[in-house]
């Protein structure tokens, strides 16, 4: 259990960096994941993320100890993300492994080295991207709340205090979002329930 | 329960987020309703497959970046925090230390002001006005160029003379409204009237 009360105190207000590091390592893997989830893309991920903490560093004096500081952070960075979208219009959804374009010509990304045989890395590439562009489709009210139940394991309640909406609207956006990825996913899914009956 | 309302709840049944009593009444319509099964059974795959999605690592310089920015926003807070409590009433209580001085002492300093201006004023320009001034054709409004403000101001004593006005004291330009009226009276006059 963190203790927030003592990392409220003096001395992280002395700007102790190395405090807030602490407090957050917990958090930076999974809001990274949540991130790229939402965004599609590594490099807005990694901004939002670091985006996202820095303002909670900053305003961390808003913080009320007692309170879930997870939710706090998280509720952060969807209200970033919110704000980003409604700037910049619509969030471009760019494939995890397509090259980037440079003066000098292309520079191929690389991907995490799965173990395995390479068929089996080929459809799990193919399958990971086909679950990205689906998750990308939906509407962000959907995809918040489907990333943050089906990925990250946060409860309904959780969500609705991080999306700050009632439970009864956490519950209808999962629903709506798992129903708009059956349909984008459906060779996948069926495919799965045959294997899973037979 | 009707089947559209099951479905409705078929997410939150899967998520187990349903209170007993919801929960209780898809259980019973599950255990007849063949369509809502199958409903219920790609909500479940499509929720499965979710998890099959890779967990990506935290990129290596995620935290170092994080951090420098960190520290220059520390530094530039620091800066900002000493401009606004330090700087700033300290430069608004040496002003207001400063400004009854300086009333005090405005009349000596213009005073020095305008006697340090006379020394700027080349000498041979009022003797090119005045000289040419005498000549009958002369044009006034060029001299008028040539004799700028300053000069005209600086030397109104000397201009005034050839014309019968009283003399005030050379060199010295006289301050206050009265002083200023006979600087413009005589730079109207070198530049526009003939000589008397």
């Amino acid at each position: 259990m963190l203790n927030t009360q003592a990392l409220a105190g003096a001395q992280y207000r002395e700007s102790n960096i190395e405090a807030f590091e602490e407090l957050v390592r917990t958090y930076d893997q999974k809001l990274y994941r949540v991130a790229l989830r939402l965004t599609g893309n590594a490099d807005e991920a990694k901004d939002l993320a670091q985006e996202a903490l820095f303002r909670a560093y900053r305003s961390f004096d808003k913080f009320k100890i007692g309170t879930s500081f997870e939710k706090w952070l998280f509720r952060i960075a969807s209200n970033l993300y919110i704000d980003k979208l409604r700037k910049h219009g619509k969030y471009r959804f760019e494939s995890l492994d397509e090259p980037i374009a440079t003066k000098d010509g292309y520079i191929e990304k690389t991907l995490p080295d799965w173990t395995g045989n390479p068929e089996e890395i080929v459809e799990q590439n193919e399958l990971s991207e086909k679950i990205q562009a689906a998750l990308q489709s939906l509407p962000i009210n959907y995809r918040m709340a489907v990333v943050l139940y089906d990925l990250e394991g946060f409860s309904y309640e959780e969500i609705s205090g991080i999306l700050d909406c009632s439970i009864g609207t956490v519950r209808s956006r999962i629903h709506r979002g798992r129903r708009l990825l059956r349909k984008k996913l459906a060779p996948y899914v069926y495919q799965e329930t045959e294997v899973g009956v037979g | 329960m009707t089947c559209e309302k099951v479905r409705s709840l078929l997410s939150a049944y899967i998520d187990s987020e349903l209170d007993y009593q919801e929960l209780r009444q898809v259980e019973l319509h599950l255990l007849d309703c063949t369509y809502c099964q199958e409903e219920c059974r790609s909500l479940r795959a499509t929720k499965d497959l979710l998890g099959m999605l890779e967990s990506p690592q935290l990129p290596r310089e995620f935290w170092p970046e994080l951090k420098e920015r960190i520290n220059s926003h520390s530094v530039s807070e620091f800066y900002r925090r000493l401009l606004v409590r330090v700087l700033v009433p300290a430069c608004a209580l040496l002003a207001l230390a400063i400004l009854p001085i300086a009333l005090s002492s405005n009349t000596g300093a213009s005073k020095g002001l305008t006697e340090a201006k006379t020394d700027l004023v080349e000498p041979y320009i009022r003797e090119y006005v005045i000289s040419e001034l005498d000549r009958p054709f002369s044009d006034k409004t060029s001299l008028g160029f040539v004799a700028t403000a300053q000069a005209v101001t600086m030397y109104s004593s000397d201009l005034l003379e050839p014309y019968g006005h009283p003399t005030p004291h050379k060199g010295v330009t006289p301050s206050g409204q009265t002083g200023r009226k006979t600087q413009i009276d005589a730079f109207k006059r070198v530049m526009f009237l003939s000589p008397k």
